[in-house]
């Protein structure tokens, strides 16, 4: 038989569980996030709280019912990935996840999932619990800015392109020039009767060879001036630099500049938008070069150098060009900044809101010796980063 | 006997050296390509009668150099301007310095061969004349002081008659001394004799 202590001993434990348990539920019950817990066996609903009908739009009882309705309501795009992540992560402690939710009525939400394990008092995980956010408003106000930001280096390449056109009219013209002359030849030749069929070849070869190398400077000019949304995907920064230059070769060409590529051919892609970060090249090369122009003697040199630092590319374009001038510093990279006596003065601005959307940093210094240097870094791309569709 | 006329390209993107070369060999004429201007400079020959295409934009001594350093030489053989950008001004410089023909890349491969043609006629013509005129310079240093004294009045215009009153001597004389010239510049009428002889200053 109880003692009345004991009675009253345990009715106080009752009273402290239930105290404990509401304080649980208002927590619980009260978050913005919704926080749920599964059974680590069959990964069936033991707990969601009440915020949870608010945000994905369905009654919880559907979950408790039949657990697979939790996935039924995700983005059918994001589904696999999040399933994937989620039932090999979950029970390791590493479960994160971003996706979107589809609401009955159509509407698209998007989520920030996190999961957590829970051991028994023998030390194994039996449960896993989680907090799921709703971050729709995160998230749009990140793609506005991301659409502001595209549209602005979208700007800059126009007014590159504008800057450039007269150089690259050039470009163009010398195959074309080459075609039209080799074509004529070979007319002549066969008016004349005095060509042999393989120079006739030989001249057919060169005019589809040089078709192929004005598409090339087309392809090369439309990409920049096109309007895209920005498209992430896993990158080499070698092929970057190198498509950049086929845009200006000719100019390197005839201000005897002389080209230094130091790109490590171990280099880790990187995750960014190939059309923006060419564009960040194109304006740190084409500065090299008027800074360059502007200084008569002395080596023409530009280095352009992509090399591993920790958890970064590091971009650098170097010159020996004019220099710069320590008191404008930052004053480079504000908008409508220029040294130059043509040009906007939105290339380093631009590049850099360019470099830092895409996590990294951009910056410039005087070299020691003459001209300057400038560098940006850019992330590795991470194992689970998939391209954009 | 002097050489055949050819053409010489002066151009540093190889495909066009290449094309041009092809396009001016398939009717037959020499060609000779240079990546440089100081390339052609040095190893320009006078003697070589022909014509010469300079492309504009080239790294170092610029096409348009080029024509003004060619243009100073005392034998100026024809330059064909090719330019990939063209600007009005830059070719009516390039005109007004002696350029024959400014063409804007690509051109009508035919036009451009008739250009050539063009030049190197113009090119013989002025060599011809050239040595013409040195034989001719050769010839008047054979006459006489005397007959020298007639051949200039004769080439501005004055009757014999005109003649021996300003050199105060008898109109046979002028005739006389008139035939001597006429027999050593090896031509058989005035006209022609005017057309050979320069004015005198």
């Amino acid at each position: 038989m109880a003692t009345a202590d004991q009675v009253n001993q345990h009715s106080r434990v009752e009273e402290e569980l239930r105290e404990s348990e509401l304080r649980f539920r208002e927590v619980a019950e009260h978050m913005r996030e919704v926080f749920w817990m599964r059974n680590a066996e069959d990964f069936s609903f033991l707990y969601l709280s009440p915020v949870f009908e608010e945000i994905w739009g369905r009654p919880r009882q559907t979950l408790y019912n039949c657990a697979d309705e939790w996935l039924d309501a995700i983005h059918p795009v994001d589904r696999q990935r999040v399933c994937h992540a989620f039932f090999e992560k979950v029970t390791e402690d590493e479960y994160l996840a971003e996706f979107r939710i589809v609401r009955p009525d159509g509407s698209i939400r998007w989520i920030s999932d996190r999961g957590f394990t829970i051991r028994s008092p023998s030390g194994e995980v039996y449960r896993v619990g989680g907090i799921a956010e709703d971050i729709s408003q995160r998230k749009s106000s990140e793609r506005q800015r991301r659409e502001l930001q595209a549209e602005l280096a979208h700007m800059g390449r126009l007014s590159t392109m504008g800057e450039m056109a007269t150089g690259l009219a050039h470009e163009l013209n010398q195959p074309l020039a080459a075609i039209s002359n080799y074509a004529a030849a070979s007319v002549n030749r066969l008016r004349k009767g005095n060509g042999s069929q393989d120079g006739l070849i030989a001249n057919l070869e060169q005019v589809s060879h040089q078709a192929l190398r004005a598409s090339h400077i087309i392809r090369q000019m439309r990409n920049l001036v096109r309007k895209t949304k920005p498209r992430h995907a896993k990158v080499l920064v070698g092929q970057l630099v190198q498509e950049v230059l086929d845009l200006v070769e000719s100019d390197l060409r005839h201000y005897q500049i002389h080209l230094r590529l130091n790109l490590d051919p171990q280099l880790p892609p990187v995750w960014t938008d190939s059309i923006q970060m060419q564009q960040v090249i194109l304006n740190l090369t084409r500065n090299s070069i008027e800074a360059m122009v502007e200084v008569v003697d002395g080596p023409h040199e530009l280095s352009i150098a992509a090399l591993p630092t920790d958890g970064h590319v590091e971009i650098s374009v170097c010159d020996t060009g004019k220099g710069l001038d320590l008191k404008m510093d930052e004053q480079l990279f504000e908008p409508f900044f220029s040294t130059k006596t043509t040009g906007l003065g939105m290339g380093l601005s631009i590049s850099r809101s360019i470099v830092e959307a895409h996590g990294g940093r951009l910056w410039g210094q005087a070299n020691s010796q003459r001209g300057a240097t400038f560098r940006f870094t850019l992330p590795i791309a991470r194992k689970g980063q998939v391209d954009d569709a | 006997m002097t050489p055949k006329a050819t053409v010489f390209v002066v151009d540093d993107d190889p495909a066009i050296r290449h094309s041009l070369s092809e396009l001016i060999s398939s009717v037959g004429l020499p060609v000779k390509t240079y990546a440089a201007a100081q390339e052609f400079l040095d190893a320009y020959d006078p003697e070589v009668p022909g014509c010469v295409i300079i492309d504009v934009r080239m790294p170092g001594m610029s096409g348009l150099q080029l024509q003004e350093r060619l243009a100073d030489l005392p034998i100026g053989i024809p330059m064909i301007i090719l330019t990939a950008h063209a600007s009005v001004p830059m070719a009516v410089g390039a005109l007004r310095k002696g350029a024959v023909a400014f063409l804007e890349k690509p051109c009508n491969g035919q036009e451009l061969l008739d250009r050539i043609q063009e030049a190197i006629e113009q090119d013989g013509c002025r060599r011809r004349e050239q040595a013409e005129q040195s034989h001719v310079a050769a010839y008047i240093d054979a006459l006489t002081p005397r007959e020298r004294e007639v051949l200039d009045l004769i080439v501005v215009g004055k009757p014999n008659k005109a003649i021996a009153a300003k050199l105060g001597i008898s109109r046979r004389t002028v005739e006389v001394h008139r035939a001597h010239v006429m027999e050593k510049l090896q031509v058989d009428s005035i006209a022609e004799l005017v057309r050979l002889v320069p004015l005198p200053k």
